[in-house]
């Protein structure tokens, strides 16, 4: 070695290589995700339009006294909250339920899993195109069927009924997105040592004491980690609504709100405002949740 | 606990008839989707539940260049989102998991935080991003806005995967004189197949299934995506809805995703446990 | 020229200093074994030979060249690593040949070195399986092969043999000394195991809290220790320690014990004092100077026997015995050595030599 040369440690050359591999990554995620938002944010002080985004003047806090006087964004901003506390809830009492199930012992399971896992990794549209269809007020085979029963006489509008949409999406959403559920539970079921269930057998333990005592406080991180993606996933809910009622006012979820300004109307401040409020909105959900349920970052695995 | 015999069987019968009832919820929609799609024409109004095998639907679906350019652009995007995102996950995760420096925390931090972004709130940025690049209206828009959600989560388990490689390996690679970039090539990748194949499934789904971005950025009808398809398939007025032809569509569009569940299961289910569990 | 020098290197994490100023030469062609007990640093001093941790004071020279910065592919080292670390999804002939086929080595001339390699370790009908169709001691013999094939002229071992089981272990122990012997690399061994250390190394260097504590062929080690510590590390069963106090009377000292007093040749020093003596030099019965012992536990071993005395205020000391010796638990004997087999250390633990020795 040359020397006067700059020793460079083969410590340093480590962290060189790592920054070397990562900046690509690094660049695109810049690219595709916080040079965006930045600009989101900095529009949403502007009037810029769609249709000419480079011509903008700053306008202050006004879009977002327009965002907020605006009575449709507080409904969709209900609607969201809404659909998010009930859906969320269901499928995280029906997939606990449903992987209880599918941890029994027997044959089939495998296949069982198998089945669970396709209505989640269909499209949503199509989900929402097959469900419409099944919901057809006239031709729809659940009509039919509830006709059959002789529980109705008139095809029920499913979709076009104000007071009916929002419980029809969330069912579908609760078929769709169960799946998901399901599989981190089952997931974390089979991390529980086996041990604790025979020592509680021999303890002569009940099997709801069991599950009350063991299972839930042991399953309660994996439920957590399930819940919070899923609330961060329903938050920003679209393609259903939008698929399966996408005129209606009662199901328009923020996303559709957004969206609808910035496209529709290409109105950049506003929709950029909107936008900017969505991603603070989940932000503090966010993080409200995992203080409360201090996800601290030893769970999370940073 | 102890069961008598008639105990035990009554249980197992109770949870088979449990897993029947989830399989037919599971399964009838899909059961009935594909029924529709094959009746034809006027029949599909009449509710019978077995089908009649016509395949009208399809003919008239896959006979129009439209339906058949956006299978295909489908295809085109979700695979090269795959390549694309797992080629620089993999450099990535190899620094994250591998190499101990200052920022690696941070830095994970930052790619999980990315991977809770809401879509919509990037939306006006990406547009303005997307123009610029003079990706409007082409795949391109949809490969790279695509890497939002399929990088930062390919990153995350790669990480977690790379990290569990017995360290020795690596350090008999240095010592035989591998290059970081050769150690990642030779000795990790062939080590990483299962974590590869999970993450790799997992972001074609994803890509497979995104709305949002291809409504928004996609402009003409021959570089759709599949979803956007189906969902913008309409008729002249409400009663001459093409159900038939949505079905018949949605079916192509479901049968290879369906394959991939059944044949995968294993991998899907551990690449999600990893990314939601570890992640 | 392939010797290594280690100047006064110190490896730190953090607020942790885990080798604390080491000094050492290593001769071109010798073997030199690094013995210690867990966590006094004998792998970090290899790695930083190796090049996979960084050196974070002094100096390491390879050939005279300091090395510090190189990375470790260019410092000519070959290492063979405790877990053996094969390429899992390679078969033998590639893990052999990887380094050359990176390097760029034609292929006849990889295939001809692979063979040779595989040969020399008796591994030529292996070379179609993966690592993980082999048993451990085939493992470890690829492991050694993929450096042999490099032809360095320093090889280092991390704990190779510490996965085997006691025969293979011997087994190894044997083709590493026959490797040694041929190829004549300078070769540093890391290895707990006291045994490997005695049968292997020219040198053996022992390492305490991150400091040398002596370093000497292991015969030196063994007859004179330079401090208790080498004393009680080196030697099985390990030598027997037993408190006492020296003074001075005239021109001679006195070795006062718990059991009596004797008279030695003159030391400089006076105060407390451990006497160490080894189990085998230990003599039931006799000796220049004895203690009364009353017999706890005779332990056959075959040939020998290891005869466990309690010397008063219970202390217990351990003899070794030819054959089996008639005596019983219970019984009450004398047991004792000569002066010249008596090893004396001072309160700060160093060996004590009688003046002009």
């Amino acid at each position: 070695m040359a020397t006067g040369a700059i020793r460079i440690g083969l410590n340093a050359k480590r962290a060189r290589t790592a920054w070397l591999f990562l900046a690509p990554s690094l660049l695109v995620l810049f690219a595709v995700a916080l040079w965006p938002l930045g600009r989101t944010f900095l529009f949403s002080f502007t009037d810029a339009f769609l249709t000419e985004p480079d011509i903008y003047a700053y306008i202050g806090l006004e879009n977002y006294f327009t965002l907020f006087e605006d009575p449709l964004w507080w409904q969709s901003v209900r609607n969201t909250l809404y659909f998010t506390v009930v859906s969320v809830s269901i499928e995280t009492a029906l997939g606990l339920a449903i992987a209880l199930l599918l941890n029994a012992h027997m044959s089939g399971r495998g296949f069982m899993r198998a089945v669970i896992l396709i209505p989640w990794s269909i499209p949503v549209v199509v989900s929402a195109r097959m469900w419409q269809w099944m919901l057809h007020d006239q031709f729809g085979i659940l009509n039919h069927v509830l006709k059959l029963m002789g529980v109705i006489d008139h095809g029920i509008a499913w979709t076009a009924n104000p007071d009916l949409v929002m419980p029809v999406i969330i069912a579908v959403d609760v078929w769709i997105t169960t799946p998901f559920m399901v599989l981190l539970i089952l997931a974390g079921l089979q991390m529980l040592p086996k041990s604790i269930y025979e020592a509680a057998s021999i303890d002569g333990v009940s099997e709801w004491r069991q599950f009350t005592a063991l299972t839930l406080p042991l399953l309660a991180p994996s439920i957590a980690v399930a819940v919070l993606f899923r609330l961060l996933d329903a938050l920003r809910m679209f393609d259903l609504s939008f698929v399966l009622s996408s005129n209606s006012d009662d199901t328009k979820t923020v996303s559709i709100y957004a969206r609808e300004v910035l496209v529709n109307f290409q109105d950049m401040g506003v929709g950029s405002a909107a936008s900017a409020a969505i991603f603070l909105m989940i932000a503090v959900v966010t993080a409200i949740y995992v203080t409360v349920f201090r996800l601290n970052r030893k769970l999370l695995g940073v | 606990m102890v069961r008598s015999a008639t105990g035990r069987r009554l249980h197992r019968i109770a949870i088979y008839g449990l897993f029947a009832v989830v399989a037919l919820y599971t399964l009838f929609p899909f059961y009935w989707m594909i029924a529709s799609s094959l009746k034809s024409g006027q029949a599909i109004f009449d509710v019978t539940f077995l089908p009649d095998l016509k395949f009208n639907n399809y003919e008239a679906i896959l006979s129009d260049g439209v339906f058949l350019r956006s299978l295909l652009n489908s295809l085109v995007v979700a695979a090269s989102v795959v390549a694309l995102s797992l080629g620089l996950a993999i450099a990535a995760a190899y620094a994250l998991g591998r190499i101990d420096f200052r920022g690696r925390s941070p830095i994970m931090f930052l790619f999980l935080a990315v991977s809770m972004f809401p879509q919509i709130a990037l939306l006006s940025g990406l547009f303005e991003m997307i123009r610029w690049l003079g990706l409007y209206n082409t795949l391109g828009s949809l490969i790279f806005a695509y890497m939002i959600f399929t990088l930062p989560f390919n990153i995350w388990v790669l990480t977690t995967f790379m990290r569990s490689l017995p360290r020795q390996i690596e350090e008999a690679a240095i010592m035989d004189g591998c290059s970081p970039l050769r150690i990642v090539r030779c000795i990790f990748l062939p080590m990483m197949g299962p974590a590869l194949i999970s993450t790799g499934l997992l972001a074609f789904i994803a890509s497979w299934n995104e709305f949002l971005f291809a409504l928004t950025f996609i402009l003409t009808d021959e570089n759709r995506t599949v979803p956007v398809a189906i969902a913008l398939i309409s008729g002249s007025s409400r009663y001459e809805f093409p159900y038939g032809a949505i079905m018949a569509a949605s079916t192509i569009v479901t049968v290879p995703l369906i394959v991939m569940a059944l044949l995968f299961q294993k991998y899907i289910v551990s690449g999600l446990t990893a990314g939601a569990v570890k992640g | 020229m392939s010797g290594i020098d280690l100047i006064n290197v110190v490896k730190r994490f953090g607020a942790l200093t885990v080798i604390d100023g080491v000094d050492l030469a290593i001769a071109e062609g010798e073997f030199v074994v690094f013995v210690g007990p867990s966590g006094c640093g004998k792998s970090t001093l290899l790695r930083m030979i190796a090049g996979l941790e960084e050196i974070s004071d002094g100096e390491l020279r390879i050939a005279g060249s300091r090395m510090n910065e190189t990375p470790p592919a260019k410092r000519n080292i070959a290492m063979v690593f405790q877990s053996y670390a094969l390429y899992p999804h390679m078969n033998v002939e590639r893990n052999l040949g990887f380094a050359l086929e990176t390097a760029r080595l034609p292929a006849a001339e990889i295939r001809e070195r692979v063979t040779k390699a595989a040969k020399f370790l008796k591994i030529d009908h292996l070379l179609d399986r993966r690592p993980a169709q082999l048993s451990g001691g085939q493992q470890q013999r690829v492991a050694i092969g993929r450096a042999l094939v490099r032809q360095q002229k320093l090889f280092l071992f991390d704990e190779p043999l510490s996965n085997l089981d006691a025969d293979l272990r011997m087994e190894m122990r044997v083709e590493i000394a026959r490797i040694h012997r041929e190829v004549k690399a300078t070769t540093v061994y890391v290895t707990h195991d006291q045994m490997e250390a005695m049968t292997l190394a020219d040198r053996i260097v022992v390492l305490k809290d991150g400091r040398i504590a002596q370093v000497g062929t292991p015969m030196e080690l063994y007859e004179r220790p330079a401090n208790r510590f080498v004393a009680g590390f080196i030697g099985s069963p390990r030598m027997n320690f037993l408190p006492g106090m020296l003074v001075r009377e005239g021109e001679e000292s006195v070795l006062s014990l718990a059991g009596g007093r004797h008279r030695l040749s003159a030391h400089d020093y006076a105060g407390d004092v451990s006497l160490g003596i080894r189990p085998e030099d230990l003599i039931l019965g006799g000796g220049e100077a004895t203690l009364e012992a009353e017999v706890l536990l005779v332990e056959p071993l075959g040939g020998e026997s290891l005869v466990h005395l309690n010397v008063g205020d219970g202390r217990s000391i351990v003899a070794k015995a030819q054959g089996r010796p008639e005596i019983r638990p219970g019984a009450t004997t004398v047991v004792g050595w000569n002066h010249a087999r008596a090893h004396l250390f001072d309160k700060d633990e160093r060996a004590l030599n009688p003046r002009g020795a």
